[in-house]
């Protein structure tokens, strides 16, 4: 806290405090209740004996670690990417509608997706290159992770000249990302392969059959991402001002927007390269986050990771388990989750005046 | 701390907006830019504080060029506020006013006990430190004016440049806000730059006043010296009286708007050009408001 009276500081500490440890058993609940909920439900201590055991000959063990652990992780850690993504792009473009897709990187890794399908859709027809779609499914996060990168490029190019200005960066973002968007309809609909299918899934943003072979595209940018953001602390908070203002407070203001974009980007582009777009995590968390929160930057950024957590395991839970054995993507469930919550935030800043 | 000026030119793309062949600002007064819409002084004013590239000359502070100095060192020296700066969401005061330390904070350290009794001050200072948990949007204008002005107190810079800090605010809170900086000019010995378009807040405030039209300056002085119909005829088309008034044993001037050159008969042009004011066309307070 910033040169709080000790009294009002404490009692603002405190109750930060016990917020922080109400998430943190909140979080605790929700990945083990993602670990014993499934198609197959199991008894907690075989749960407990093939964590432990890690034997790959037992089902309990196999189960667990093969398919519920990797995923409960990754809900984890997108959940947070997507939130701190969220957070970053809200306070450079100084739009509380921001969310990573602004600036392209959901169609950039949609696009890549697509058209790495349809390649391996043609090399599986050649007979020279024969059936090998396994090692083509394997590179599908890899490329969707270059997919968002690029597009991101391409926005921050184009916006470069006019100084990375907020509006600017949004109109170019929103642009590139439509017309991206149109590209994937287009390729999915001329095509009309056997893959579309695939495709489509992907598109709707979910984390059914993620192993630990998305855990480790994933983990890497995750840690890059985290140091990043805390890199960023103070200048952050100061980007949301008046660019004449931050810059007579002595900010490099051009160089922080660039590496605040990049540290948004590595974020979202890994994340959506595990899972697909997920809407609305990155656009609400941060709104939730400050009701939970208060204005402190420091403990805005651990609440909202937190947050963010949260939501996506919990999208993840509800929809592997409300029409189970069969599930709704997880994407899918976040936007009609996500847009409740977000309409009732609007009516109570409404409310407030703000 | 002082800033020169030497042949500078500011334009915006291809048209020229300001030429000041030579100006330099000595430090502890305050010094009220002035002049009509589009004359270029918050062009200046932004110059001044490093923010505009000039097409031709140099601004520096203490010799050194401002393009040349690292960004914070620069800023614990010079702070600035633009017009009616944005107010981010959801910013409750005491953090808008710790902003001001950023240029005295390495990247990663924290505010230390020092830098929490800076921003203490600076909110006492204004006046605004029961308001100190409030969120800045919900702050009527005045408050929210004097939020942004104990922001640049924390900074702890010598040299405050202002772009009209009394922009949308009434009579009484503009009065208010104007004491406030007479007052901290006086106990900080700060140097206060500021453009103003009340030409007799202005004349009121000003240790020194800066005339500007079409990008040049056209009066440079105390304002007793240089206010006079004169110059509110150059300035702004505008016929005034002057009355003179003494506050504290120092006469200021106030011009009285009397209505547009157009619509009163015009003064010839090669009597205006000199800055002496004949006795007779000078009324003293007490002729037009006898007590």
């Amino acid at each position: 806290m910033l040169s709080v009276p000790p009294a009002i500081a404490s009692r603002s500490d405190r109750r930060y405090a016990m917020g922080l440890l109400f998430l943190s058993a909140l979080l605790a609940l929700l990945v083990l209740a993602s670990l014993f909920f499934g198609a197959v439900s199991l008894p907690a201590g075989d749960l407990f004996t093939g964590l432990v055991s890690r034997q790959a000959s037992s089902l309990e063990s196999a189960l667990v670690w093969q398919l519920r652990l990797p995923r409960t992780l990754l809900a984890v850690l997108v959940g947070l990417q997507f939130a701190t993504a969220g957070l970053i792009l809200q306070a450079v473009i100084r739009n509380p509608l921001a969310d990573p897709g602004v600036i392209g990187v959901s169609s950039g890794a949609g696009l890549a997706v697509v058209a790495l399908l349809l390649v391996s859709d043609m090399a599986g027809a050649d007979p020279l290159i024969g059936t090998n779609q396994p090692s083509m499914m394997a590179w599908l996060p890899v490329a969707a992770l270059f997919g968002g990168l690029a597009a991101a490029s391409l926005v921050l190019a184009m916006s470069w000249r006019a100084k990375l200005c907020p509006i600017r960066l949004t109109l170019n973002g929103v642009a590139v990302g439509a017309v991206l968007n149109a590209l994937v309809m287009w390729t999915i609909i001329v095509w009309g392969g056997a893959r579309t299918e695939i495709a489509l899934i992907w598109l709707a943003g979910s984390l059914y059959g993620r192993d630990f072979l998305h855990l480790q595209v994933l983990w890497p940018w995750c840690l890059v991402g985290i140091l990043g953001t805390l890199a960023l602390l103070r200048p952050l908070s100061l980007l949301r001002l008046d660019d004449a203002v931050s810059a007579s407070l002595g900010m490099r203001g051009l160089f922080w927007r660039v590496t605040a974009i990049i540290v948004a980007v590595i974020l979202a582009a890994s994340a959506v390269a595990v899972t697909g777009p997920i809407g609305f995590v990155g656009l609400v968390t941060p709104h939730l986050s400050r009701l939970l929160a208060g204005p402190d930057e420091r403990s805005l950024i651990v609440v909202n990771m937190m947050v963010g957590s949260i939501l996506m395991l919990s999208a993840d839970l509800l929809g592997r388990s409300l029409i189970s054995p069969l599930e709704i993507p997880a994407g899918a469930l976040t936007t009609l989750l996500g847009i409740p919550v977000f309409l009732l935030l609007l009516h109570r800043q409404r409310r407030l005046g703000i | 701390m002082t800033l020169t000026v030497s042949q500078l030119r500011l334009s915006y793309g291809a048209r020229e907006v300001v030429q000041v062949t030579d100006l330099v600002l000595e430090p502890a007064r305050t010094v009220c830019l002035i002049g009509p819409n589009g004359c270029g002084k918050s062009t200046l004013l932004k110059a001044l504080a490093g923010l505009n590239r000039p097409t031709a000359g140099i601004v520096s502070l203490d010799g050194k060029l401002l393009g040349s100095w690292d960004p914070k060192s620069l800023a614990r020296r010079l702070a600035f506020l633009p017009q009616s700066p944005t107010t981010p969401q959801g910013i409750s005061v005491r953090q808008l006013v710790a902003h001001g330390r950023y240029p005295h904070l390495g990247i990663l350290s924290r505010h230390s006990t020092h830098d929490h009794e800076i921003v203490g001050w600076a909110m006492e200072a204004t006046g605004i430190a029961h308001l100190c948990r409030r969120d800045v949007g919900t702050l009527s204008g005045g408050e929210r004016q004097r939020t942004w002005i104990a922001m640049i107190l924390a900074q702890e810079a010598g040299i405050v440049l202002l772009d009209e800090p009394t922009t949308y605010l009434d009579m009484g809170h503009q009065a208010e806000l104007m004491e406030l900086l007479a007052d901290l000019q006086r106990k900080r010995r700060l140097t206060i730059i500021m453009v103003l378009h009340d030409l007799n807040q202005a004349s009121h405030y000003a240790d020194r006043l800066l005339a500007l039209r079409d990008g040049q300056i056209i009066a440079d002085g105390p304002p007793r010296d240089v206010v006079d119909s004169h110059l509110s005829e150059r300035l702004f088309g505008l016929v005034t009286q002057r009355i003179d008034r003494t506050l504290s044993g120092r006469i200021v001037p106030y011009c009285l708007p009397l209505g547009p050159v157009a619509a009163t008969p015009a003064i010839p042009e090669s009597k205006v050009d000199k800055n002496t004011i004949e006795p007779a066309k000078v009324m003293s307070y007490l002729e037009v408001f006898p007590q």
